[in-house]
């Protein structure tokens, strides 16, 4: 949270400062300065919203270079069969993620949406990923199913998507761990 | 026009000191730290989804002898202020779910009692000391207050508090 915070007490000093600046002009230049004020603000609002953005990308890759970089992301299909609580994630036997899926964040992936269970760092070299999906199976049974994937991250960033959908023919969910790089 | 720019700059280097100033995880006027844990009608809650309410959050743990009434008191004030947007989450730091369940019974508590029993994760992001710890989170979702234990006063105070946040 830190840089993000930092933007948004520089962005409200700036503020503070314009209007410390209208109050200490002549009245003449107050009325024309109240005019632009307007303007400015969302001038400056902009300017600080853009900086953000980019503060956070060079924050990302800076933590994350590319040649080192791994991200996970979760997608779903459909998921007629399994309501989807949890997933947990770990990687060459190491836990890295344990996520908690809301209604509404649910929701969203029935709605087409990816979300981005993890990113991290991984040497060049083979590896293991596992993936644990929890949550209510057909007929409203708990289901809990892992997916292993193995696979060997080169110098560059490797994606990794755990797909969810629906077994029609089996009246069952499946589970697909699929490499993108 | 230079004055400007000298002002801005002294605002830039004040913005930075007040940031460093605040850094930490239970900063007040900053966001405390977000999570989603289980709820004891086995639905998944994330705090953030609570942002535009305001919320009262508070850890408790059923050895805490003043935690039940804490969680008493909160219960009326959750039904005094629903309506005007108050969501209170209780987040137990232990477990496991029945044993909570059966502790409550009786209670009539009627919000969310979520359990971190199994990884500790949010009761050690959130650094508990003295139980009950209750926070009042803002509607933009920045901790405001922040009580720790349960004193005499500590009620009437929680009442101040939420209604300045809600008239916000």
């Amino acid at each position: 949270m830190g840089i993000h915070h930092l933007v948004k007490n520089i962005f409200v000093g700036t503020m503070l400062a314009l209007l410390s600046h209208i109050s200490l002009a002549d009245p003449l230049a107050q009325a024309a300065a109240i005019t632009s004020l307007d303007h400015d603000t969302q001038a400056l609002k902009k300017a600080v919203l853009d900086l953000n953005k980019e503060l956070f990308l060079l924050e990302e890759e800076l933590l994350y270079p590319a040649n080192t970089q791994v991200a996970v992301f979760v997608s779903m299909d459909v998921g007629q069969y399994f309501a989807l609580e949890s997933v947990q994630l770990t990687m060459d036997g190491k836990d890295v993620g344990n996520y908690l899926y809301t209604e509404r964040e649910v929701d969203a992936l029935h709605r087409g949406g990816v979300h981005q269970l993890y990113l991290g760092n991984l040497k060049v070299g083979e590896h293991e990923l596992v993936a644990i999906f929890t949550g209510k199976g057909p007929h409203g049974r708990d289901y809990k199913r892992g997916a292993t994937l193995e696979f060997a991250k080169n110098i560059g960033s490797k994606y990794v998507e755990l797909s969810i959908s629906d077994r029609v023919e089996q009246l069952q969910p499946e589970f697909m761990v699929r490499e993108w790089d | 026009m230079a004055k400007i720019f000298l002002k801005l700059l002294l605002a830039a280097a004040s913005g930075v000191l007040v940031s460093i100033a605040i850094a930490g995880p239970l900063s007040q006027g900053s966001p405390p730290p977000d999570f989603s844990l289980r709820s004891l009608d086995e639905k998944n809650l994330r705090l953030s989804e609570y942002r535009s309410e305001v919320v009262i959050l508070n850890f408790w743990a059923p050895w805490c002898g003043k935690c039940l009434e804490a969680l008493q008191s909160l219960d009326a004030l959750y039904a005094d202020y629903r309506e005007a947007g108050l969501q209170v989450l209780s987040v137990t730091v232990e477990g496991p779910p029945e044993d909570i369940r059966e502790h409550l019974s009786g209670t009539g508590i009627s919000f969310p009692v979520l359990t971190d029993d199994d990884y500790k994760s949010v009761s050690r992001m959130y650094d508990l000391g003295k139980l009950p710890l209750t926070l009042l989170i803002d509607r933009e979702g920045n901790l405001r207050y922040r009580h720790a234990g349960l004193k005499r006063e500590t009620n009437q105070k929680i009442v101040g508090q939420l209604e300045v946040l809600l008239s916000e």
